[in-house]
């Protein structure tokens, strides 16, 4: 309302004297009636004033007598009917027309000035005026009965507050409030408003509808009703803390639906501030994300589905999918994986780390990999080996298999329990101890393909996306198998290398035992053979006359087969010997050892007419003094062992070439050996002894026909292999014996 | 032979073979007055005493009861009076690593006890002769090890 300029118009209208005298007199005579003669001059006097005063008034002002007829107006007044009442006719009001506020016409006797002053009533309402040229008003009449000095009505005043601007607003107000509830209650969301105390004065009809309650029940704080007893003090402490401070809420939390089942809402609350920043308004909605999730779940299904079909239509093509799917599934997650793990932890620090990057990952609860164990015949029990709870490592647990989630794992393949997992397995008392809402395992298995154990994580909330966890699992598991398997072995090689180490101790203690056999042999064995042959010999010195030919040939027997027990007790010392002797290797001319066997044996050489021929000879790194021994013994052997009546002829050869060359399997074929060939023409012997004449004690003659205590090819091959080399035999009867050496060569 | 009588001492605890050796010595052209003890205590002992002249050799057994010969040789070649003495080991053990050793802690001759006589005669008379022409000085490794057969000796 132009509530400035409308005074200005009382004003210059007041100048100008509108009403006629008449009317001033029918109010006169009204105040004749009541305040009697006597006082005519004053109220003449007083009307003058008063018609100067309601002219001065900037509201629409009238007064009318006793019957109704209107009698002084102003200019607002004149200004507000946009007429001026005809003097004498109009009663009541100065309107053309008039209107109830919601648009019925009203008569003129009915209004509220009417009832003022027929009835003494004052009616507080709207009306509505209409001006002759069709416009509206809003206006509020304000009728103040005039009494006189005996009580009666004399007339009455009446102001006409002018509404129409607040009225508009109003339905402005009306018609937004209208289309913003027909929005709100079409949304399929739940939404209220609140006063900045947090009193909720309104719910949309989606709240009505699902929580299956009243407005009378909802008003202020009766929201409380339909949640989850459990939750509500953590909403509450929150919900304060948001009035408080003016701060957005945003929670989720269950609400009750009409059906007494609590679905999960994602609750947003935003407030309206004023100018001062002083929330006067909350504007609240709860979404409903259990829904969402079924949608996403039919919508992953059929996702589903649709890839078993296309699974099933080529199983090939299906298994090659699921190794790209999971080498695909994220490249990063596998450079990442490898990166993280390509470092030397082992054990348990290796474990850890398996469990910890699952959690960096996936988030869930509770992630472990358990060994499965035994106690007795069917106790059966997951031990874990790496625990993380909450996203930190925690002290290893044991729990029982049976009636669990593990159970099935250890039995099958992957198990995935995204949700109501403790009412899948009622009876499991590890589910109910960690309050595990969602699990997933998978099981670990051996080289032989046994379930071993598993690696797992158990979450007491929902797992939100089981396929992501599984498929990480998976890569990971088979990564821990590979370790648990590499610690199997290590196990295997402490155990062999301890048994290994026990008998090195026990060799050690026999070899020892062995040296001081072989020192007492060495000793005390010998000196009852040498005395009974210093005996015999003394014998058959002195006493030579007295003893009978017979005699005599006993005493050279009884002193052949002393000295024949001390050679092979000499020769067995000297094979034990063999081992621990001088291993000192030197590059040596082959030929300065033939030429040192042949001045040892000279008297045997020359006794059977013997040759050596010796040719092509190379240097050899060898043990000189062991290898003189083994020319000896074999040089020996070839003179021993000769044709009667044919000289031996000995052929020494020696070469260096690579492995390859020669015709022996053991040989590395890259490695440079001296092969040293000895051949004879002696008797020989059948090729399947081969082999046999290097072990101890071996004869294969009569020793009548040739003495020997069957120890000089062992103790050759003995030095042989003091040299890392191989001796071989080769022979046929009565065709001479060959023997090939091979030694490393540098 | 002319020469002056040998004064020597034997430590055997084998009885056998300290009658061996006397009677081998006996056979022997050779005056040599031998004295006898059975171990290394008593070795020692005899040594030690003032009243007994100090041997022209000593012929020692390396396995004796009590103390053995290793032990008698390492307490002779410490004790300055008795570090001259030309100590012969008679010993029916041969061991490389042992001969040498003994060598090395000053042994004269290292005698392996032959088993025929004829042998043991010879290897006695040999000791005695070539100790007398070599002024008792120690021969070279090589020879340091007298067996019977003196042809074909030390080389094993």
């Amino acid at each position: 309302m132009k509530s400035s300029s409308i005074p200005t118009k009382i004003k210059s209208s007041a100048k100008e004297p509108k009403s006629p005298h008449d009317t001033k007199t029918n109010l006169s005579d009204g105040v004749d009636v009541t305040a009697g003669v006597m006082l005519r001059e004053e109220i003449k006097e007083s009307e003058t004033k008063y018609q100067e005063l309601l002219n001065k008034i900037p509201v629409a002002v009238y007064t009318c007598d006793a019957e109704g007829y209107i009698k002084l107006y102003n200019e607002a007044a004149v200004q507000m009917w946009g007429r001026k009442p005809e003097s004498g006719k109009a009663k009541w009001c100065g309107s053309w027309k008039i209107y109830y506020s919601d648009g019925t016409p009203m008569p003129l006797d009915e209004c509220p000035m009417a009832i003022a002053l027929k009835e003494g009533r004052i009616l507080k309402m709207e009306i509505i005026i209409e001006r002759p040229d069709g416009t509206k008003w809003s206006v509020i009449p304000n009728p103040q009965p005039i009494y006189d000095a005996d009580g009666n009505i004399s007339g009455a005043i009446n102001t006409l507050i002018d509404i129409t601007n607040k009225v508009e607003a109003r339905k402005k107000i009306e018609e937004s409030e209208e289309q913003f509830s027909t929005l709100a209650n079409s949304i399929q969301n739940l939404a209220w408003m609140a006063h900045g105390d947090g009193w909720i004065f309104w719910y949309n009809q989606r709240w009505y509808e699902y929580t299956g309650t009243t407005p009378e029940e909802m008003k202020g704080w009766g929201w409380k009703s339909v949640h989850d007893p459990e939750k509500l003090p953590f909403v509450l402490k929150q919900w304060q803390h948001s009035i408080e401070t003016g701060q957005p809420f945003e929670m989720v939390f269950p609400l009750r639906g009409a059906d007494k089942i609590y679905r999960s809402f994602l609750t947003r609350v935003f407030p309206i501030l004023n100018k001062e920043g002083k929330v006067i308004r909350w504007f609240g909605t709860n979404t409903d994300i259990h829904e969402q999730k079924t949608f996403s779940e039919k919508l992953e299904e059929s996702v589903k589905k649709r890839t078993r079909e296309l699974e099933q239509a080529n199983e090939e093509l299906q298994k090659k999918n699921q190794e790209i799917a999971i080498s695909k599934y994220n490249k990063r997650f596998l450079t990442d994986f490898s990166e993280r793990f390509s470092g030397y932890k082992v054990h348990t620090e290796f474990f850890n780390s398996l469990v910890q990057y699952i959690v960096d990952l996936t988030n869930i609860d509770y992630v472990f990999i358990g060994k499965l164990e035994q106690k007795g015949t069917n106790v059966f029990f997951i031990q874990t080996i790496a625990l993380t709870a909450f996203g930190k490592l925690a002290e290893n647990i044991q729990y029982p298999l049976p009636d669990g989630p593990c159970e099935q794992v250890i039995r099958g393949t992957l198990y995935s329990y995204p949700e109501k997992c403790r009412i899948t397995f009622p009876k499991n008392q590890t589910l109910i101890q960690f309050n595990v809402e969602g699990y997933i395992g998978y099981p670990l298995f051996d080289a032989d393909g046994n379930a071993v154990g598993l690696i797992a994580g158990m979450h007491e909330k929902r797992i939100e996306d089981p396929e992501t966890v599984s498929a990480i699992l998976k890569i990971v598991a088979k990564r821990a198998e590979i370790e648990m398997e590499r610690i199997k072995h290590e196990e295997t090689l402490v155990q062999n290398n301890k048994s290994l180490e026990e008998k090195n101790e026990q060799l050690e203690s026999m070899n020892k035992e062995l040296q001081s056999f072989a020192y007492i042999t060495s000793h005390d064995l010998q000196e009852p053979l040498r005395k009974i042959q210093t005996f015999a010999t003394r014998i058959l010195e002195k006493e030579n006359q007295n003893l009978s030919e017979n005699g005599k040939d006993k005493f050279n027997r009884m002193f052949d087969a002393a000295k024949r027990m001390q050679t092979l007790i000499e020769d067995l010392l000297a094979y034990s010997r063999t081992n621990r002797d001088e291993r000192e290797f030197e590059n040596t001319d082959l030929n300065e050892i033939v030429a040192k066997v042949k001045e040892e044996l000279k008297e045997e050489l020359q006794q059977k007419h013997a040759t050596i021929e010796a040719t092509d000879m190379c240097d050899a790194n060898i043990i000189p003094f062991q290898f003189r021994q083994l020319m000896h013994n074999i040089i020996g052997n070839a003179l021993k062992f000769s044709k009667p009546n044919i000289p031996p002829h000995i052929k020494i050869k020696s070469e260096v070439n690579k492995g390859i060359k020669f015709n022996n399997q053991k040989l590395l074929p890259q490695k440079n050996y001296c092969h040293i060939i000895i051949s004879d023409n002696g008797i020989g012997f059948e090729p399947e002894y081969s082999e046999k004449i290097f072990e101890v004690f071996q004869r294969l003659h009569g020793k009548e026909k040739y003495n020997g205590t069957g120890i000089g090819l062992a103790i050759v091959k003995k030095i042989i292999e003091n040299h890392n080399g191989i001796i071989t035999a080769n022979s046929e009867l009565g065709k001479g014996a060959t023997f090939d050496i091979f030694i490393p060569a540098t | 032979m002319d020469a002056p009588s040998i004064n020597l001492l034997l430590a055997d605890d084998d009885r056998d073979d300290c009658i061996f050796f006397k009677e081998a010595l006996e056979e022997i052209p050779v005056h040599a007055i031998l004295i006898t003890v059975n171990d290394g205590v008593e070795l020692m002992r005899w040594l030690s005493e003032k009243s007994n002249t100090i041997p022209d050799m000593l012929f020692l057994d390396l396995n004796m009861p009590r103390k053995s010969g290793f032990e008698c040789l390492k307490e002779i070649k410490k004790n300055q009076k008795l570090i001259k003495l030309p100590v012969i080991i008679f010993s029916t053990s041969f061991d490389k690593e042992v001969v040498n050793s003994l060598y090395n802690q000053g042994a004269q001759y290292y005698i392996r006890k032959p088993a025929v006589f004829s042998e043991l005669k010879n290897v006695i008379h040999f000791t005695l002769t070539i100790l007398s022409k070599n002024n008792f000085t120690q021969p070279s490794k090589e020879n340091f090890v007298l067996t019977g057969d003196l042809k074909t000796n030390s080389k094993i």
